[in-house]
């Protein structure tokens, strides 16, 4: 859109993030009543970030040097896909929220919400780590509201490990973004990143790097706060947590590692080789799963594989990199949406209209977002496959297998898991009580939709070639098998499976720590302050327990019985014969030299 | 003689004089005792304003009085010093108002506000100190002054409390004097000279040097709270929270650190302290003082003890700045100065609206106060994520610099100590948040009384929801000229540049 004037890009950049942090702060200072027309705008402060996906393709970027360390703002053809999903997500999860989250907590659920998102947007179309840092962490803290939301056990434990795993991600991103600053002086992430090849410290970095972003975008064994976290959140902010949220550390390791310039097989290999072992244990982990959303969240992990592992491919052989970054951009779209569609679903079924004909049509479209997941032929998620087939292509020769090998491992086992679900859905769903409600079922239809016609906008980013190649015939025929012997299989353990799968506990490895913290907890002498809730649900909060260790091994009690004792006799009066004395000896001290 | 020679006077003078007559005014006259208060407050910021245009466009505004032998009274504004000055003026006029709404119902107000005005004046007086002399007259006056403060209450622990003040204070003070005097017979009697005293690099023998650089840094280090010297503050929370949170953010622990930047930077210079080696040991007792000072602050349940212990720990970054002795660290050091004092002040008025509105004094009992006082929560949550480093809060610009001054002095170490402070400050910053806004409360909290508009009286609401602004808006505009951190930039230049 040339006719628009330049400044006019001037405003909405910064729109982006200011709208939806300014409603967030009038519903935080606003009362119960005048909030209701802020509540009902609250969803739509996504458009601007629309808006720039639609009309600001090539705008020259915003520079506003007196904000943080000096903030550039702008879009490029690669945040633009990802400002496009994450918007489009955002907007339909907050409309979404107005319907499902009582009116009496929507205030406080749309002030973090809202934050979440202008961090969550905003971090897209940072381009200098200034901004990216503090939006990031915006968008961190922010979606803690979330997590807690519903005040019960399971949410404040969640609540806890991730609050304990965003400051540790923050603490791993800072010194890597200190240190890389500090040796090439690149404010502009791109040239941050370029400058990062260069440096000495590079391979440190790039490890600082996939850590601190590791931990929101899932790798192993950083995951353990995804399968609590997103199930504890209320149903539209898992939808955002898993679909959008879970991107945005996957595109902090885009943006910030020169993905095409760097070379590093072995953090390449580790990356892949832990990516390939999430898909593979996500799927397995979530088919285990009673909870839907918990089953939805393991999905994720195994999801952000494939995505991972272009990471990992572009840094084992920077050339793959183009390949890999299609591969990323095509995948997360169709994830996001499909996952949103898929969370939101939870409980949908309830707020459909009584109404035969209608009703009868939602419950078939419901199946739409499954089918997609699975990557039936002719969806989106068989479209999301190819440039993965495409670089499998180009890898060197055991990785090449490999990625083979688990892709279809993965594919079976969605299907599984899925079926599962829909099991888990039916079985939740007869035991709600309906009340069917617009305001819930249509921005559900809406995700449903988008994931369903993704190939729209697959056409408008440039990728007809996949969705040509998706959509004929030839392709048919390697993709079904697996999803085939997938649903065979479902089938058969359905119909005469007879004992129930165990389940494996949301949070997984977080469990080891269990026997340890039941024999500490006998010998803790209590705390004058608790550092978090008391450990109420079955597992141990992880600050509470790691305190627990290190009241067991370090000398806690001895030092601040010791150093209180210290302090006192310091204060009951030798001090100032202490003083006296370090003057002494420095007289004595300099009369000698 | 001209307006350039007075002004420096003028500024400490204008709270001694209020402090003064608000002396001789019976209990009663609260109004005027207000009012005077107010505006001598007033009348000193309007004083620094063009006293920031000048030294920004290198005028020189210098007031020397001789004394006795070569001793003078020297008071001179150099950008390090406006800086320290327009941090403790508008921090004053803040406390001030917050002071007025939080006592004025108490008892030997006439005393308080007149020590609480000649209080500003020594510290603008140590701010703008333009030799060692004159720096130690002024930290002795804050010591005799901010003793009465501390004692206010009169109770046993309050008056007990005081005396380890003076315990502490004093034996610095003689320790300090000492030092100074000797430098004096050592190098002569000098002006503060950015790059240090030319005197000191021309000295060849430098162990004598080096111990009168530590009597003078640890000498400092008391007020600075420097482990193990830092065993009067948490003692001194007994004091009234507005003279708890200008203790803490502006007058006494901002005084001593400001003693130790100015005995590196201008006593001493760069390159001396350099070339003398005392760095690496005071880079050791600043990273001992952060960790130190944030393990202690974990295990206190009383809010103010554990703001305390969190001051130890936060002003010695300040002093790590320093103690780098690179010009990133610096940069980060003094922007510290300006910001740990935004930060600290608002959770200083924080502590003190709960305990006056509710009675909270401990941390346990916080649950659930997010509710009831949202605006005074909301500002102690800003103040809190500022000092965890969270951008866009301010203290993330002091985290980024001193790690930045970290690395380009090859020291990667202080990294981690940063970082491990930074954990410890969310180990004991987020409970608080998270029992004020995430927890339902244990017993019923007492009611807002219908009469009252606000949370709290407005006087003591506006203060920390002001500075809670501040310590966004600085670090939001962090890099636009005359912000603190581009002042502390020009002071590196002007520093570093000889």
């Amino acid at each position: 859109m040339n006719s628009l004037h330049p400044l006019t890009w001037t405003f909405v950049f910064p729109a982006v993030i200011v709208l939806p942090l300014l409603v967030a702060l009038a519903l935080a200072v606003g009362n119960e009543r005048k909030s209701r027309w802020l509540l009902t705008l609250a969803p739509w402060t996504a458009m601007p970030a629309l808006f720039l996906v639609l009309f600001g393709g090539d705008t020259p970027d915003v520079h506003l040097p007196f904000i943080l360390l000096g903030t550039t703002l702008g879009l490029d053809a690669f945040s633009r896909v990802f400002l496009l999903f994450t918007s489009l997500l955002w907007w339909m999860a907050g409309l979404h929220a107005l319907g499902y989250i009582p009116s009496n907590r929507q205030r406080e659920f749309f002030g973090f919400f809202l934050a979440a998102m202008a961090g969550n947007l905003g971090l897209l179309i940072a381009r200098d780590i200034g901004s990216f840092y503090a939006l990031y962490a915006l968008m961190s803290f922010a979606s803690y509201g979330l997590v807690v939301h519903l005040r019960n056990d399971p949410a404040r434990y969640a609540g806890n490990v991730y609050l304990v795993l965003v400051v540790l991600g923050e603490m791993l991103l800072f010194p890597a973004l200190a240190a890389g600053y500090a040796a090439s002086e690149q404010l502009l992430i791109a040239d941050w990143a370029a400058a990062l090849a260069e440096n000495p410290n590079g391979p440190m970095l790039t490890i600082l790097l996939l850590l601190g972003f590791g931990i929101k975008a899932g790798i192993l064994p950083l995951h353990i706060w995804l399968p609590l976290a997103h199930p504890a959140a209320p149903t539209p902010a898992s939808a955002v947590l898993s679909g959008a949220m879970i991107k945005a550390g996957l595109f902090g390791m885009t943006v910030f590692l020169p993905l095409g310039a760097l070379q590093s097989a072995p953090i390449g290999a580790t990356v892949m080789v832990l990516s390939l072992a999430a898909a593979v244990f996500g799927a397995g982990a979530a088919i285990t799963q009673t909870h839907p959303k918990a089953l939805l969240a393991y999905s994720s992990i195994s999801k952000m594989g494939p995505m991972t592992f272009a990471v990992g491919a572009a840094l084992y052989e920077p050339t793959l990199w183009p390949l890999a970054a299609t591969g990323i951009l095509i995948f997360a779209m169709y994830h996001a949406l499909t996952k949103g569609a898929l969370f939101l679903s939870v409980g949908a079924a309830a707020a459909f209209p009584t109404a035969k004909p209608v009703r009868t049509l939602l419950v078939l479209t419901g199946f739409l977002p499954l089918l997609v997941f699975a990557g039936f032929p002719a969806t989106g998620g068989a479209i999301a496959k190819l440039p993965f087939k495409d670089l499998k292509a180009a890898l060197p020769a055991p990785w090449a297998a490999w990625l083979n090998a688990v892709l279809l491992l993965v594919a079976f086992a969605t299907v599984v898991l899925l079926f599962r679900f829909e099991l888990l859905l039916i079985r939740d769903a007869k035991a709600a009580t309906p009340h069917p409600s617009r305001r819930i079922w249509i921005p559900w239809l809406g995700v449903v939709l988008m994931s369903a016609m993704i190939h729209i906008a697959y056409f408008g980013l440039g990728w007809e070639g996949y969705v040509d190649a998706a959509l004929s015939p030839g392709a048919w025929g390697a993709v079904l098998p697996p999803l085939l012997i997938g649903l065979f299989f479902s089938l058969a353990v359905w119909r005469w499976g007879r004992r129930p799968i165990p389940t494996l506990p949301p949070g997984d490895i977080l469990h080891l720590f269990r026997p340890l913290s039941r024999f500490l907890t006998r010998l803790t002498p209590p705390f004058p302050v608790r550092l978090i809730s008391r450990p109420t649900s079955s597992a141990l909060p992880i600050v509470a327990g790691t305190l627990r260790i290190m009241q067991k091994w370090l000398p806690v009690k001895p030092f601040l019985e010791g150093s209180g004792q210290i302090e006192k006799w310091l204060m009951e009066g030798p001090l100032a014969g202490t003083l006296v004395l370090i003057l002494f000896l420095s007289m004595i001290l300099a009369l000698a030299l | 003689m001209n307006l350039n020679f007075w002004l420096p006077l003028f500024i400490p003078s204008t709270s001694l004089a209020a402090g003064v007559v608000i002396f001789f005014l019976p209990e009663q006259m609260r109004l005027t005792r207000s009012f005077l208060n107010m505006a001598s407050a007033i009348l000193k910021i309007a004083l620094v304003v063009p006293l920031i245009w000048g030294v920004f466009h290198q005028q020189e505004y210098r007031f020397v009085l001789p004394l006795f032998l070569e001793f003078d009274l020297v008071l001179e504004a150099d950008s390090l010093s406006l800086l320290f000055v327009t941090l403790s003026s508008v921090l004053w006029l803040v406390t001030t108002l917050y002071a007025i709404g939080y006592l004025e119902d108490g008892f030997q107000r006439s005393r308080f506000f007149g020590f609480f005005s000649f209080c500003v004046s020594a510290t603008t007086g140590i701010a703008l100190a333009g030799n060692l002399f004159t720096l130690l007259v002024f930290y002795e006056f804050l010591t005799v002054t901010t003793y009465p403060l501390v004692t206010h209450r009169g109770t046993e622990e309050a008056i007990q409390a005081g005396r380890v003040y003076l315990l502490y204070t004093l034996g610095a003070g003689v320790v300090l004097m000492v030092g100074m005097i000797w430098l004096s017979s050592a190098v002569g009697v000098a002006d503060f000279e950015a790059g240090g005293i030319p005197e000191i690099t021309r000295v060849t023998t430098t162990a004598p040097l080096n111990v009168i650089f530590w009597m003078l840094v640890l000498g400092f280090g008391v007020k600075a709270a420097l482990v193990p010297f830092h065993g009067w503050l948490p003692v001194a929370m007994v004091a009234p929270a507005p003279v708890s949170a200008l203790l803490h953010a502006v007058a006494v622990v901002k005084a001593g650190v400001f003693g130790i930047v100015r005995v590196v930077y201008d006593v001493f210079g760069v390159e001396a302290v350099t070339a003398m080696g005392v760095r690496e040991g005071l880079i050791f007792f600043a990273g001992a003082t952060i960790l130190y000072g944030s393990l202690r602050a974990i295990f206190q349940d009383d809010f103010k003890r554990r703001l305390a212990y969190s001051t130890v720990s936060q002003v010695s970054y300040i002093t790590l700045g320093t103690a780098i002795v690179g010009p990133l660290a610096t940069i980060g050091g003094i922007a510290h100065l300006v910001h740990q004092g935004i930060m600290k002040i608002t959770m200083f008025f924080c502590a003190g609206n709960l305990a006056e509105e509710l009675h909270f004094h401990r941390i346990s009992e916080l649950r659930g106060v997010g509710r009831r006082m949202p605006l005074t929560m909301g500002a102690f949550t800003v103040a809190a994520m500022g000092m965890i480093g969270v951008p866009p809060m301010a203290g993330f610009f002091s985290k980024w610099f001193l790690s930045l001054g970290a690395l380009e002095a090859d020291m990667p170490f202080i990294i981690g100590v940063l970082l491990l402070s930074s954990i410890l400050n969310a180990a004991y910053f987020l409970p608080i948040i998270y029992y004020a806004w995430f927890c339902e409360p244990e017993h019923p909290l007492p009611e807002r009384p219908a009469t009252q508009r606000w949370e709290i009286h407005p006087y003591l609401l506006l203060p920390p929801v002001f500075t809670a602004l501040v310590t966004v808006l600085l670090g939001l505009l962090a890099a636009m000229p005359l912000s603190p951190l581009s002042w502390a930039r020009l002071i590196m230049f002007r520093e570093y540049t000889p």
